[in-house]
């Protein structure tokens, strides 16, 4: 894995919850002298985006974006992108570029589709709600359990064609 | 006269031809494909609050603009026959029906949540790919 993208994730990913990107910047090691600090982060703002940092802004920018009645809500955005974050740690660049609509209600689908095929991983707005995922190609399903692990195999059966049936 | 209501009902409203389009609103631009020529299945999502009767929908494409109070994304064209179509697949009872034109309902969707989130979910997806169409974009979002 490229070393951006390992300090994306590891400072994305702790234990208490998601931070921002950003961060990894203002954490890094603080004992490197001033210039190659500088050097670092001009480095860091014009290399090309990762393919994760791009995914994150777009969310970001849909977040941003929307008004009041369809803004997403805390747990919501905080749900997208800890599934993201650590299904990607997994996935690595098989990971499938989204796209994310919003749902009206305050929560956000996360939606791929390829080769025919529809995965839709709805975050739900409230603490307490069951995020669930809808999968289908000729035969479809919901499933309620969701983990990096149940998405990973979710997307896994997306991008590479396995021949079993959707259940 | 016959004081009895049940004696004098009110006419059924006549059923729309499978050939009409109707119109219903896309509150957000993320409810169209990234390049603008598919609708997503949230369209027809039925919300226990926002739609107890059914999804909402206009005889004509200028309804959206006369009653809504803030933006919209676009407006999504539905053809009623391939709505009637999904919903004979599924064997469910999908229909649309107009109670106070040029407003009207998509009747027979079940909720977005357990237990008939399975359900809901198929038959959204299926109007969005088979029913819908983007009729007008709206960029930026504007009554």
């Amino acid at each position: 894995m490229a070393t951006e993208e390992r300090l994306i994730l590891d400072s994305a990913i702790d234990t208490t919850g998601i931070i921002g990107i950003g961060q990894a910047l203002a954490n890094f090691p603080q004992t490197l002298p001033s210039s190659a600090r500088y050097f670092v982060r001009i480095f860091w703002q014009i290399r090309p985006r990762t393919l994760l940092e791009t995914i994150i802004d777009d969310l970001e920018r849909l977040e941003q974006r929307s008004n009041y009645l369809f803004k997403p809500s805390k747990r919501a955005m905080r749900s997208a992108k800890l599934y993201i974050f650590e299904t990607y740690a997994k996935m690595l660049g098989a990971f499938p570029r989204p796209f994310f609509v919003l749902d009206g209600e305050k929560g956000i689908i996360i939606k791929w589709v390829a080769n025919g095929r529809t995965v839709r991983l709805n975050c739900l707005p409230n603490e307490g709600d069951q995020d669930y995922i809808y999968f289908e190609n000729g035969e479809y399903d919901v499933e309620d359990d969701v983990t990096p692990d149940t998405l990973r195999v979710r997307l896994n059966w997306l991008t590479q064609h396995e021949p079993e049936p959707a259940r | 006269m016959n004081q009895n209501p049940l004696a004098d009902p009110p006419a059924l409203p006549e059923p729309l031809a499978c050939n009409t389009i109707v119109y219903r609103a896309a509150m957000d631009e993320s409810w169209f494909s990234e390049n603008k020529s598919e609708v997503d299945a949230i369209a027809f999502h039925r919300r226990e609050l926002r739609d107890p009767t059914g999804l909402t929908i206009g005889l004509n494409d200028r309804f959206y603009r006369d009653r809504l109070t803030r933006p919209i994304a676009g407006v999504i064209s539905i053809h009623v026959g391939h709505v009637r179509d999904v919903g004979d697949e599924l064997e469910v009872a999908l229909d649309v029906v107009i109670d106070r034109a040029p407003h009207g309902n998509i009747l027979g969707l079940p909720f977005a949540k357990s237990p008939t989130r399975k359900d809901a979910e198929r038959i959204a997806s299926l109007l969005a790919r088979r029913a819908a169409r983007p009729h007008e974009i709206f960029d930026p979002p504007r009554l």
